[in-house]
């Protein structure tokens, strides 16, 4: 396809011009900033419109080339094709700008209308003209169509090769496939490494086991919950219940303690009302009694009783005293009429007596001799007997015998003379009167006593005399004392004031006693009451109902049932305390399970997206690759074609043939072999990789090739190096076209001396 | 007369699928405010009755907090008799969840497999039900006769599967719903409700469904079911009944052809546009499918057109449209995009579905990387 005309009705700061084109080579020259590139940018615009986008650092297309004066971008080219001319017209307005020049939201207005200029016709479904007329996208024409500068520095074999291969594969000099394999792959192993243990899938995955770990404690951490809420709710209601229980037994058993404490500040209140009463008796009692300011007491009492007691023994021992004197005078002047004749009965009785003494004596006397005399004619008899028996003397023996006639009749005597005696004593009896010995004793006796008797009844006068007149005067010395103690005159009976006295006495020791007892008690009571509050206890105390169940029998009993559930209560303390803190604990650390389970879901989801895009990448590399043999196999000889033809024609031969490879090495056939084209000068690279290029461009674009605009792609060349490219160039343009944007001369002035071309300066 | 509620199938505490995590916690709370707005209903509509037939719980995820708000929740309606039969995500037994907590004294919960009947004579009525003991019910249980006073009102409360002749989840067939003649069989473990229906014998059966959806499985309105029930003298029944609707999110799940749109732009208000047409807004949850045809050099963000709608309570949007729309210009792509389209191309037309689903997104990925994008913000 051969560009015939290009005008700019207004593009960037174009604005107004007009270039007409040959077809081959056509020089456009121009100063920097000229508009060179513009130009360029102008038939990339006419073919694919201008882009949205901003690129990197650099605006949009639009918002480059749009004429922010007029606001618009437009103007034509003209096309000649193998089969017809076109004159392509494309314009851009920017709508929203005021009339007074303000801006509302901006937005752009396209116009396309493609003339068939053989019958000046509209021709209409052609939304796109480069992909109409080329058969690529707008990407494939920019990255193809388009050379920039060549860096001859960097035009060595292997770049080269890289480079080829990057504009066939992707018409991106700058895309490398393999860098494109690299950057899907690196994606690929993103998600997984190769060794499977890496990446965003294993890391999820490793995520999803820990939260399985995770959900299960949860669930766990949820059941045990469950678990310890219900027995502490248990616990509760236990100690709850037994707290009412435990309330109730304490509330009998104070009432019921209380209630004695009651009971003893209630005696407290007796014993002060009873001290009361009695300091009221007392002070009645002083009051009634006291006379002339005196009023008896103890010592009072015992001081008088014992002077009456004193003066009532003195008298009544005078009395006495009298009274036996009396009796004693009255005894001793009857006893002084018998004196005479008793005496004589006592000499007669005495006498009796001491004959009868006599008498015994005598008796006694013969009654010993007498039985002396018997034992000693025993005795004879006896020893006679047995010497005779023993025939021991036996003569002396019988004379014993017959001697003991004598001591026989002597005792016979005594004993005659004993008995004599008897009748003797009887005499004296019968004339002293007595019946028996012991009666004659007892009547001397009796009359020798009565003698004393008499004496002594006369003493005894004299004795009495003279007590009777000391125990007068004792009496009345106790009864002046009397009278000096009986102070108090309740009467004028001194016994009956001591009675009073004593009455009184008796009495207010009563209440003294009573008075101390209920004292004692009260001091008793007060210590142990100390501790107590009495409102207190008597509010505690309650009412009888409050200890309808308690009493001294069971008290006790009580007591030990309230200690046990008081324990129960203690011990299910600790166990809710336990509890609590258990679960507190398992609070703090649970989580509900379903979001646990959530996350997993959604991490698996993930996982999930994930492996679809590691499969899609997978599937992507092995695509490409199976794509890339497919290329390299079909497109290396017809580029190698190609190459070899145009660096034939250039170089006459001399490298007419050109070698590609599946792996787009590039190998030139010399005269001294086949040589690797880095041992080629860096001018042969130079038009080798150009002819690469345009090999490219013929196998890319199926339909018209477009003219290839190189934009000062040769400055940094060589003219030597120049040349050569401008002699390719040349050849490859026939039947087609080329334009060169240079801001110097060289070109046009080598190319004076290559061929024909068209030369425009801006 | 009895009037009567009918639900089963809460999953208390049962995570959510298919939501970010900050919605899921909206939906748990969302749950809890069902389940309070149905003690309300009980309590406003003075019910006689709440039957609950099943899956009340999802025992391995409920909480405590859970459980106290359901026995608070009880607690609040003591007038109306609770019946609840254990189902498989929440069966009964010495390690169940009934047992954890004590229920107030108008809560009746079955506990054995065998079927058993709770006499209500001030209602002239009993409740017949059974329990799951366990995750599975491999037997039939109305396989049996049941006896009957047929002068009471009858109802059965089961968790149960009428669909599918799997013997996992207590197989019910018609046959059996026929035979155990019953005045009302309140049915649990479908999550969707398709109404009330007669039987021949004059008894009525239902699924009440679900209170509230928990995915995009439980597509619809939910709700709960309630009744009239009387009996006369001559044990003639008269039944009314009517669907409650509770759920304060329906979940939808729609196709969307984005055949042709050029641009995300184009995609997004397309999307827009849709939702806007099915009058969608924030008590909804969505699950839209892009299908259609594509460029292949039009790459589709799920995730960011989710983020751009805000209309919705929920949006997920699953990519499955198929980068073949004007593909005849790559099918010429003289470079490796062609040849690699080429490669690809099969894929995209075959038979399965995970299979072209990769190959579209391989295709992006790749024509990506050859036009020197960088992949790495693919993923």
């Amino acid at each position: 396809m051969i560009i015939e005309k290009i005008r700019i009705d207004c593009f960037g700061n174009l604005e107004d011009l007009t270039l007409e084109l040959e077809d081959g080579v056509n020089i456009i020259e121009g100063a920097n900033e000229s508009g060179k590139s513009t130009i360029a940018s102008f038939i990339k615009f006419i073919f694919y419109g201008l882009g949205t986008k901003a690129s990197g650092t650099s605006p949009a297309e639009r918002e480059r080339f749009v004429n922010w004066h007029t606001g618009t971008a437009g103007g034509h080219i003209v096309i000649r094709t193998a089969e017809a001319k076109y004159r392509i017209e494309r314009t851009l307005i920017i709508a929203g700008q005021r009339a007074d020049g303000t801006q509302t939201k901006k937005s752009y207005r396209e116009g396309l209308q493609i003339i068939d200029l053989s019958n000046n016709t509209p021709v209409s479904g052609i939304g796109s003209p480069g992909e109409h007329f080329f058969g690529v996208d707008e990407e494939v024409y920019s990255r193809t169509a388009f050379i920039n500068q060549l860096d001859g520095a960097k035009v060595d074999g292997g770049k080269l090769t890289q480079s080829i291969e990057n504009i066939l594969f992707s018409a991106n000099e700058s895309v490398n496939i393999s860098k494109a394999m690299k950057k899907l792959d690196a994606s690929r192993v993103v998600l997984l490494h190769k060794n499977g243990a890496g990446g965003q899938i294993y890391e999820l995955e490793e995520k999803c086991a820990q939260l399985e770990v995770k959900l299960e404690s949860a669930k766990q951490t949820s059941a045990d919950i469950l678990e310890k809420e219900s027995s502490l709710k248990a616990a509760n209601e236990k100690r709850e219940s037994d707290l009412k229980k435990a309330q109730k037994l304490k509330r009998e058993i104070v009432s019921y303690e209380n209630s004695k404490i009651a009971e003893l500040f209630a005696k407290k209140r007796e014993c002060l009302a009873k001290l009361e009463e009695i300091k009221l008796s007392l002070d009645t009692l002083r009051q009634n009694y006291t006379r002339d300011g005196i009023l008896p007491d103890d010592n009072y009492v015992t001081g008088l009783e014992a002077a009456l007691e004193d003066y009532e023994n003195a008298k009544a021992q005078a009395d006495e005293l009298f009274t036996e004197l009396e009796l004693a005078r009255a005894s001793a002047d009857a006893s002084r009429n018998n004196t005479d004749e008793l005496e004589k009965n006592i000499d007669r009785l005495r006498y009796a007596r001491l004959s009868i003494e006599k008498i015994k004596k005598r008796a006694h006397f013969s009654s010993v001799i007498s039985l002396t005399f018997a034992l000693i004619a025993v005795l004879f008899i006896a020893g006679g007997l047995a010497c005779i028996y023993l025939d021991f003397f036996a003569d002396i023996a019988r004379l014993a015998i017959l001697a003991s006639s004598l001591p026989i009749l002597l005792a016979i005597v005594f004993l005659a003379l004993k008995l004599g005696t008897s009748s003797a004593k009887k005499k004296q009896l019968k004339l002293s009167g007595a019946s028996s010995e012991k009666e004659l004793d007892s009547l001397v006796k009796s009359a020798e006593n009565q003698s004393v008797q008499i004496k002594q009844s006369s003493d005894r006068l004299e004795k009495l005399t003279a007590d009777c007149k000391s125990a007068t005067a004792l009496a009345e010395t106790a009864l002046q004392k009397l009278n000096e103690k009986d102070l108090w005159k309740y009467t004028d009976d001194t016994k009956e004031n001591i009675r009073a006295a004593k009455d009184v006495c008796d009495r207010i020791n009563k209440i003294q006693i009573e008075e101390t007892r209920v004292n004692e008690a009260l001091e008793l009571l007060c210590t142990q009451l100390s501790p107590y509050d009495e409102a207190e206890v008597f509010r505690l105390a309650g009412t009888e109902e409050d200890r309808a169940g308690i009493d001294q029998e069971n008290i006790g009993a009580k007591r030990r049932e309230y200690e046990f559930v008081s324990g129960a209560i203690e011990s299910l303390g600790v166990r809710i305390h336990n509890l609590e803190k258990e679960l507190a604990s398992l609070y703090s650390v649970s989580d509900n399970p379903a979001r646990i389970a959530e996350k997993i879901a959604l991490a698996r989801d993930f996982i999930s997206e994930c492996t679809k895009k590691h499969n899609a990448y997978k599937l992507a590399l092995e695509k490409i690759e199976e794509a890339s043999i497919s290329m390299r196999d079909n497109i290396s000889p017809k580029l190698a074609d190609f190459t070899s033809k145009l660096m034939s024609e250039l170089t006459l031969g001399k490298y007419g043939e050109i070698g590609i490879d599946s792996d787009f090495k590039v190998s030139v056939r010399t005269e001294a072999g086949t040589r690797e084209l880095g041992y080629l000068s860096a001018g042969t690279q130079d038009i080798t990789y150009v002819s690469l290029r345009l090999a490219l461009i013929s196998s890319l674009y199926r339909s018209n090739t477009p003219g290839v605009i190189f934009d000062e792609s040769f400055s940094r060349l060589d003219n030597t190096r120049l040349t050569q490219m401008l002699k390719l160039l040349n050849i490859s343009a026939k039947n087609t076209q080329c334009i060169l944007f240079t801001s110097n001369d060289r070109e046009a002035v080598l190319m004076n001396n290559i061929g024909s071309f068209g030369y425009k300066k801006l | 007369m009895i009037k009567l509620i009918h639900t089963a199938d809460l999953h208390l505490d049962s995570p959510f699928s298919m939501l970010d995590l900050q919605k899921s916690e909206i939906r748990r709370q969302e749950m809890r405010d069902s389940f309070e707005a149905l003690i309300n209903l009980v309590y406003t509509t003075r019910s006689d009755m709440l039957l609950i037939a099943g899956d009340l719980f999802e025992s391995s995820y409920v909480t405590h907090e859970t459980l106290n708000m359901v026995k608070n929740g009880f607690a609040r309606i003591p007038d109306c008799r609770i019946v609840i039969t254990p189902g498989n995500h929440d069966p009964a037994g010495e390690n169940g969840i009934y047992n954890k907590i004590d229920f107030s004294e108008n809560v009746y919960i079955f506990t054995s497999e065998d079927i058993s009947y709770l006499d209500f004579p001030e209602l002239n009525c009993r409740v017949y039900g059974y329990a799951f003991t366990s995750q599975s019910y491999e037997k039939s249980p109305l396989c049996n006769e049941i006896p009957k006073d047929k002068s009471k009102i009858n109802i059965l409360v089961c968790h149960g599967d009428t669909a599918t002749a799997i013997p996992r989840h207590a197989p019910i067939s018609k046959n059996d719903l026929e035979r155990a003649d019953f005045d009302y069989i309140a049915l649990g473990h479908y999550h969707n409700t398709d109404g009330v229906h007669e039987l021949s014998n004059g008894g009525y059966f239902a699924y009440s469904g679900c209170l509230e959806g928990r995915g995009f499985d439980e597509i619809g309105e939910k709700g709960v079911i309630t009744a009239r029930i009387d009996k006369d003298e001559k044990g003639k029944t008269a039944f009314s009944h009517k669907f409650v609707p509770f759920s304060k999110r329906i979940y939808h799940t729609r196709s969307l052809d984005i055949t042709g749109c050029d641009s995300s732009a184009a995609i997004l208000a397309k999307i827009n546009e849709f939702i806007k047409s099915e009058g969608f807004d924030d008590h909804d949850a969505l699950k839209l499918v892009l299908e259609g045809m594509l460029s292949p050099s039009l790459r589709v963000f799920p995730q960011y057109y989710k983020e751009q709608i805000n209309t919705l309570f929920s949006l997920k949007i699953t990519d499955n449209t198929l980068p073949l729309f004007e593909s005849a210009q790559l099918m010429s792509d003289p470079s490796i995009k062609g040849a690699f389209f080429d490669k690809i191309r099969p894929l995209l037309e075959s038979g399965n579905a995970e299979e072209r689903e990769t190959a579209a997104l391989a295709l992006r990925y790749g024509l990506v990387a050859l036009s020197g994008g960088e992949t790495s913000d693919l993923n």
